[in-house]
């Protein structure tokens, strides 16, 4: 009696190309199954470009693109930045450079309209920075000062000519902090802690940094503009060796000023 | 079998391990072993470009290989269920943005097989083939799982993401299909049916 259903024992020999004991019935089906798994077969498929490569150099922790797999933040960072116009690319990455040299990494964190405001001011602080690194490093700290024409003036760079080897490393710590109000640890620390505040808006919190950086920076430099005109070329605070003495002091009072000024209390009365 | 056992499961960590290390003989020696049957089982599903889908397939297994633990059988669960997914891809873009045949006259049913055409693809094995062909999709992909990527029905049931219980009665109806369709008169096809 010719039995009607496939068990699972006879599919799976069948499948093999296998006739099952008892069913000569299926042989036909074995064998085209048999005919199917040896048409279908094919030689070694030709890989492409970018797979050949990949056997001949492969790479690990790369995407199929080819492309290396990025951070999720970081994609997120650059899709939201991609979105923006040229202008708010160029602010966007210059307030990207900005977070990096004045250690206020965490400001990465804002919200698009804030991240935007915030590099919008950072950035103008940036380029004034960018133009002074020819002019050297007193330069910078005259630039820090908030006013460019400092690059121009040849009494500061002779200071710095003259100065003695000593004061170089401090010169340098010295200008990193003194020439970015946005530097100044009291300034990240608030930045970086109303970043965090889930009670901020976004765009008032940015305008607000915005505000409050534009506030600092012009309060710097009418305090350069004094001590400038009272002190001269001894407002850096390093270069002349004869006076290396008090340079230490003015040097100590440089660096503390904008940290008086970054404080977000000092600077409180200006927000909004 | 296809490429099952090409690569023993002793070597098979080995060869495993050196393609994770980044070993270039290792990513080869996985491609030789593997590829045939996915771009076959690719130009079976209906992929247009089975040799393009199945570097594809590879590229995101060797993307995916560092984080990859298991056998052989594993392995080839894994890749097979990466090509599914790319095939399912590639039919249904074709199917969103309409099919485009490009005319080949090869494929042209009108056309008149020459003798050659009847050396490479002898009548029984072109049946067999139509009749495949001509299953349901979930019971053709079964089928194809099992006889050209050499997977068991649990490998399958992974692949297909069904139960093992579900993958055997698909298999055991689209068999009885088949069957059915072999025992079934031959009519044949063509001017022949004119004529009767």
């Amino acid at each position: 009696m010719r039995k009607h259903t496939i068990t699972d024992a006879e599919a799976q020999r069948l499948l093999n190309g296998d006739v099952p004991d008892g069913r000569p019935e299926l042989a036909e089906l074995a064998a085209s199954i048999a005919d199917v798994r040896h048409h279908v077969m094919r030689a070694e498929p030709t890989p492409s470009a970018a797979l050949a490569a990949h056997l001949e150099q492969p790479t690990l922790g790369v995407s199929v693109g080819g492309e290396p797999t990025v951070p999720k933040g970081i994609k997120k960072m650059v899709a939201s930045i991609a979105g923006l116009g040229i202008a708010a690319k160029v602010a966007a990455a210059s307030g990207v450079l900005a977070l990096g040299l004045a250690g206020v990494g965490a400001a990465g964190a804002l919200p698009g309209p804030a991240q935007d405001a915030f590099d919008d001011v950072v950035s103008t602080i940036i380029v004034t920075e960018e133009d002074s690194l020819d002019d050297g490093p007193v330069d910078e700290c005259t630039v820090d000062d908030g006013t460019t024409e400092g690059t121009e003036d040849g009494a500061l760079e002779s200071t710095v000519e003259d100065g003695t080897e000593e004061g170089d490393e401090v010169v340098d710590d010295t200008c990193a902090e003194a020439e970015l109000p946005v530097g100044s640890k009291e300034f990240s620390a608030w930045v970086k802690q109303g970043a965090q505040d889930p009670d901020k808006v976004g765009a008032e919190f940015g305008a607000e940094v915005s505000e409050q950086a534009r506030e600092l920076r012009e309060e710097k430099a009418e305090e350069r503009a004094e001590n400038g005109t009272g002190n001269g070329g001894a407002s850096n605070g390093f270069g002349n060796g004869g006076r290396s003495g008090d340079d230490s002091d003015d040097t100590d009072d440089t660096d503390d000023s904008p940290r008086e000024g970054g404080k977000p209390e000092g600077v409180g009365g200006g927000r909004p | 079998m296809s490429g099952r056992g090409s690569t023993s499961d002793e070597t098979f960590a080995t060869v495993l391990a050196a393609a994770q290390a980044g070993a270039s003989w290792a990513c080869t020696q996985l491609w030789n072993d593997h590829a045939p049957a996915v771009a076959a089982f690719a130009q079976a599903r209906g992929s247009r470009e089975p040799d393009d889908l199945t570097s594809e397939v590879f590229l995101a297994v060797f993307d995916r290989l560092a984080t990859f633990r298991g056998d052989a059988e594993a392995f080839r669960s894994f890749v097979f269920s990466i090509a599914y997914r790319r095939l399912v891809d590639e039919l249904r873009k074709r199917g969103r943005r309409g099919e485009t045949v490009e005319l080949v006259a090869e494929d042209d049913p009108r056309r008149a097989s020459s003798a050659e055409d009847e050396a490479t693809m002898r009548l029984g094995e072109q049946r067999a083939f139509t009749l495949i062909t001509s299953l349901p999709a979930d019971q053709r992909d079964v089928l194809m799982l099992r006889i050209v990527a050499d997977l068991t029905v649990e490998q399958v049931a992974v692949v297909l993401d069904k139960r093992p219980g579900a993958v055997k009665a698909l298999q055991r109806r689209a068999l009885e299909r088949l069957r059915k369709k072999l025992d079934a008169p031959r009519t044949p096809a063509g001017p022949a049916d004119d004529s009767e």
